[in-house]
């Protein structure tokens, strides 16, 4: 990614067109859902996916940290997409990433995929917790908290913010002459934001299919941008 | 001849004389041909005893052993008829020879149980009767050589049907394959009515040069087209509509016949018929059956046997009636909607009136105005014999890649014996010596780059350089998923769950997916109640009232033929003229006078073009009567061209008339006009393909292909496990290749397609230079015009943008603020 992507910002933090949220104040960068070897899992199953996807994944991390220098980067669960995917190729790939980043401090929530992946290789100095951790005033999780749908419990009976991933949200947008397009997109609610996934070759869930209520805010990624839209009238 | 091949000669002569039936000449040229050990092509219509020349040809001439005839058929509905008509046949012969060896003849397609097909390897059958994909599973086998080391001829049943598909190139490979176990192989294709033979001749006997015979059938009998107009004619011509308001008349014209098919071109349509059928004449019920692919095998074959014994009045049915099937003709034979083609037209007219001397008679029901015109220029195209031609597909990769795993499974293969045998047939006898290689290297590694796709192998040569298929799980679903029938993921309908009661057929996953509990639909005819989805069975009860949804089903639509699309413009050049002769003209004579008055009927040297603006946008409607897939490719050529002169994101709709172009821009349309145009030097194919990668209409084409050469494994109805839940779906594989294997065999053969089938670029260019010769005519609407309605009315299914994203994105967020504050 280069320089001139344009962050959009909502609340303190500021949302980058790769999917991260950043804190300026606090230099730490939040990703989620970045499914690595994910494609090679699927050649392992015997389907040609081409290589490349977790080498752009990696690329465009070390883009924002370029930008950003973050101290500490928090992984909203699902880092590694299965235990088939990490094989020595992977480990290599995310080593040298690794040790072009050494000083930066990772720490994973561990996701479903990650947990039935295994123990992460060492060498790659990830420190996995399980959901909530609490990072410079923000609780992180991998799945969602469960939304009661009671009024006062919108911002979880709390001030803190909480940041989640799992879901890959994604926005139908519909324009004039019945234009349309799909994106994947932040997700708030309240206090409560749902990240991309950072992932190349991931799917996505359509917002109106999140059951978490209606959102307070979308911001859709267009690849170099990240716009604030609004909900669409109905689901795609 | 031997004395008992003479003794068998003779057996057949007795066999007719018995029936008092008189052996037809090309009959008795079919018999001499396989005497002679000749192969060829057996030209004739459904009903006219085909089925007898080529199996008898097959009894006068061989000895029965196990497995020594294979007969091809592209139904499994026609593969059960056909076991019944050769059995019956071949036990009365025995009959008459009581010396002769009995034929035994077995069924095999992918209804064929289990315990069936063990019983049929340990005892094979003398005439094997099979579908192209379950001859494909069949060879998948290790021992596969062995099993047909007894085999003496292939016949193929309605070659014209597997012709000009990818089903019929993965019976070309199986041929050849066969040709190269089994030298002396006869082959002998049976075809109905096409426009070009010699295509049909070479694709099945490519090496049979000059030795192919070709023997005519009886000719076709005479046809009368008829038409049922409305008793009032809507001002605009609405698509789908008026289908029905045609009821009464239909009910009249069914009351009148003693047995009737009613053809409809989806099966969404043929449901929607039914039920109306059905409310109109309740006491029909029992008399009246529905037939389409979707619905549950057995309940098919009830109707054809009803169709067959005659207690069945009334069928209505798509082209899943079109073929075979031996049922006694009918009275009455209805096509709603247009039939789009001549040969189609013809072969479904075919269903009626089998008496000699009596002429088949169809009778049009139109769904929209414009198709009252249709009748006209069919009579006239069947009148001067112009029938459409069908081409085999060129060099289909998946196809290819697909058939090199199965031989992989069945004992290898070596690369340069491999190239020679494909290169033997008519689909690959230019394949490059590149394609070869990308082929090879995609079984083996995935794709081109040596590094590109780690992990992934399907197929490698061993120390002998014998290429084989190593892994236990991927031969496994290899075998799940031969064929080159692409579907969507479908589910099985069925009552229950508790008990388990009759399946019904199946849905695609997508319908089922937007059901609700309880929620209503109809489906094979009954009203049902969702229960739940489980399993990959969508379980369901009987519902009484009548308000229900009814699902689609993805199917391909035909376009309309050039040769329809010619006549159509000189119906209209007619009435520019205000020459009306025929009740069709006459009919539709208001409709034209009121486009005549907001715009203009186009004369047959004229292109017209209208533009309209509306709260959507600024419309464009072009009226090039080139028929659907040609259309589509001049639209989105257009739209590229437009956007070259403005950035915009244009939206598109066709039919077969015309296209119609919706700028999200506003853009003043008429400037634009000559430009999209262009002049004759201009070679359009690269604009075209530059046009696509634009559009999305290379990556939907992509889904079948990831199909058959096994990127996204096929549906299983009834399967444990959706489809969709395994899989990456084709888009993402698409949108991976794109960004990261460019050069990806799979993603050029997507863009030839588009480029050959669902544009047709060569009628697309022909079309191009007669707009291009033609005089202009620009108009500008207020109103929509009744040529432009049909268009504007018509769901937008293409885009074509040149904007970024983010300006698109702009724009729609702009737009939605602006409904937020209205």
């Amino acid at each position: 990614m280069n320089d001139s992507a344009i962050n959009a910002t909502w609340e303190r933090f500021e949302l980058t067109p790769e999917g991260a949220v950043w804190d300026a104040a606090a230099s730490v960068l939040w990703v989620a859902d970045v499914h690595l070897g994910k494609a090679a899992t699927y050649r392992r199953l015997g389907m040609p996916v081409p290589a490349g996807t977790t080498a752009s994944n990696l690329l465009r991390l070390e883009g924002v940290l370029a930008r950003t220098s973050a101290a500490h980067v928090v992984i909203l669960g699902d880092l590694v997409h299965s235990r088939l995917g990490v094989d020595r190729e992977l480990s290599a790939q995310v080593e040298a990433w690794r040790a072009r980043h050494a000083r930066v401090r990772l720490t994973l929530i561990e996701g479903n995929h990650d947990r039935r992946s295994g123990q992460l290789p060492a060498s790659w100095r990830i420190e996995t917790v399980g959901q909530p951790l609490h990072v410079a005033g923000v609780e992180c999780r991998h799945e969602p908290p469960v939304i009661r749908t009671s009024a006062a419990s919108d911002t979880g009976g709390q001030s803190g913010f909480c940041f989640a991933g799992h879901v890959h949200p994604a926005v139908t947008l519909d324009g004039p002459a019945r234009d349309r397009v799909r994106l994947p997109c932040f997700f708030a609610r309240n206090r409560l934001l749902l990240l991309p996934a950072f992932g190349d070759f991931t799917g996505g869930a359509n917002v109106h299919e999140v059951r978490l209520g209606r959102p307070t805010a979308l911001f859709a990624l267009t690849g170099q941008h990240v716009i604030q839209v609004s909900l669409p009238a109905t689901a795609g | 001849m031997n004395d008992s091949g003479a003794k068998r000669k003779r057996c057949v002569r007795s066999w007719f004389e018995h029936r008092q039936w008189q052996a037809f000449p090309f009959q008795r040229a079919a018999w001499r041909a396989w005497r002679q050990q000749r192969s060829g092509l057996l030209h004739a219509d459904t009903g006219t005893g085909k089925t007898l020349a080529m199996g008898f040809g097959a009894w006068q001439t061989l000895t029965p052993t196990p497995l020594c005839v294979l007969w091809v058929t592209p139904m499994r509905a026609l593969a059960a008829d056909a076991v019944t008509t050769l059995q019956t046949a071949f036990d009365e012969l025995a009959d008459l020879a009581p010396a002769s060896a009995r034929w035994q003849v077995g069924l095999r397609t992918g209804d064929t149980a289990g315990r069936e097909c063990a019983r049929q390897d340990r005892k094979p059958p003398h005439l094997l009767v099979t579908t192209p994909e379950s001859l494909a599973v069949l060879m998948a086998r290790a021992d596969s050589a062995q099993r047909f080391t007894q085999l003496a001829a292939v016949v193929v049943d309605e070659w014209h049907e597997l012709l000009g598909e990818k089903r019929g190139v993965l019976l070309q490979l199986a041929l050849a394959r066969l040709r190269r176990w089994r030298p002396m192989l006869i082959v002998w294709g049976m075809s109905a009515t096409l426009g070009d033979l010699e295509e049909a001749r070479v694709a099945l006997l490519p090496t049979a040069v000059g030795d192919g015979l070709v023997i005519r059938g009886k000719v076709p009998k005479t046809m009368r087209i008829e038409t049922l107009l409305p008793e009032r004619l809507e001002r605009f011509p609405w698509a789908g509509h008026m289908g029905l308001r045609m009821l009464p008349q239909v009910v009249e014209t069914l009351e009148a016949a003693g047995s009737a098919l009613v053809f409809t071109n989806t099966r969404n349509q043929a449901e929607i018929w039914y039920q109306a059928l059905l409310e109109a004449r309740p006491d029909w019920a029992g008399l009246m059956a529905l037939h389409h692919g979707s619905i549950a095998p057995a309940a098919r074959a009830f109707v054809e046997r009803g169709l067959k014994s005659g207690s069945l009045k009334l069928v209505v049915c798509t082209s899943s009636l079109d073929l075979g099937v031996d049922f006694l003709p009918v009275e009455q034979v209805l096509q709603v909607g247009s039939a789009k083609g001549v040969a189609r037209l013809i072969q479904r007219a075919g269903r009626s009136g089998h008496a000699p001397g009596r002429a088949s008679q169809i009778t049009l029901v139109p769904t929209h105005s414009l198709e009252i015109l249709e009748a006209a220029a069919l009579r006239q195209a069947v009148a001067a014999g112009h029938i459409e031609s069908r081409c085999s597909p060129r060099e289909p990769l998946d196809v290819l890649v697909q058939h090199l795993v199965s031989v992989g499974l069945s004992g290898g293969f070596r690369a340069d014996e491999m190239l020679l045998e494909v290169r033997t047939t008519h689909a690959y006898r230019h394949l490059t010596d590149a394609d070869w290689q990308w082929c090879l290297d995609f079984i083996r590694q995935g794709g081109r780059a040596l590094t590109a796709y780690p992990q992934f192998q399907r197929c490698a040569p061993d120390d002998e350089g014998v290429w084989r298929v190593i892994d236990r799980r991927i031969a496994q679903r290899h075998r799940m998923n031969i064929g080159t029938i692409a579907s969507d993921a479908e589910v099985m309908v069925r009552f229950g769950p508790t008990p388990p009661g009759q399946r019904l057929g199946s849905v695609e996953e997508r319908f089922v997916a937007r059901l609700k509990v309880g929620e209503r639909f109809w489906f094979a005819g009954r009203l049902l109640e969702f229960v739940r989805l489980r399993d990959m069975t969508c379980w369901v009860r009987r519902a009484r009232g009548s308000r229900a949804s009814t699902p689609r089903w993805e199917g391909g639509r035909m376009p309309l033929s050039t040769t329809l699309a010619a006549a159509l413009r000189v119906q209209l050049d007619a009435a520019a003229h205000g020459r009306w002769s025929g009740r069709e003209m006459r009919a539709i004579r208001p409709l034209l006078e009121l486009q005549a008055r907001v715009s203009l009927i186009p004369r047959e040297h004229q292109l017209l073009v209208e533009s309209l603006h509306s709260r959507e946008g600024a419309w464009l409607f072009v009226h090039a009567f080139a028929g659907r897939s040609a259309n589509l490719g001049l639209a989105h050529l257009f739209a590229w061209r437009a956007a070259a002169v403005e950035k915009d994101s244009i939206g598109i709709a066709v039919n077969d008339y015309g296209f119609a172009l919706l700028s999200a821009i506003g853009r003043d349309w008429s400037s634009v006009v000559p430009i999209m145009l262009g002049d004759e030097d201009r070679p359009v194919s690269q604009e075209v393909l530059a046009s696509l990668n634009a559009a999305e209409l290379a990556r939907r084409r992509f889904r079948p292909i990831a199909q058959i050469a096994g990127l996204v494994a096929g549906a299983v109805p009834g399967g444990r496990k959706s489809a969709r839940q395994v899989q990456a779906s084709a888009g993402l594989y698409f949108d991976v290749f794109r960004r990261h294997d460019p050069g990806n065999g799979l993603l050029s053969q997507s863009e030839r397609e588009v480029l050959a089938d669902e544009l047709e670029i060569r009628r697309l260019t022909d079309a191009l230079s007669r707009l291009q010769r033609s005089e202009l005519a620009c108009k500008t609407l207020t109103d929509c015009s009744p040529l432009a309605f049909p268009l504007y009315v018509e769901r937008l299914r293409e885009r074509l943008t040149n904007e970024s994203l983010v300006e698109r994105v702009r724009r729609m967020t702009a737009r939605l603020e602006e409904l937020a504050d209205a």
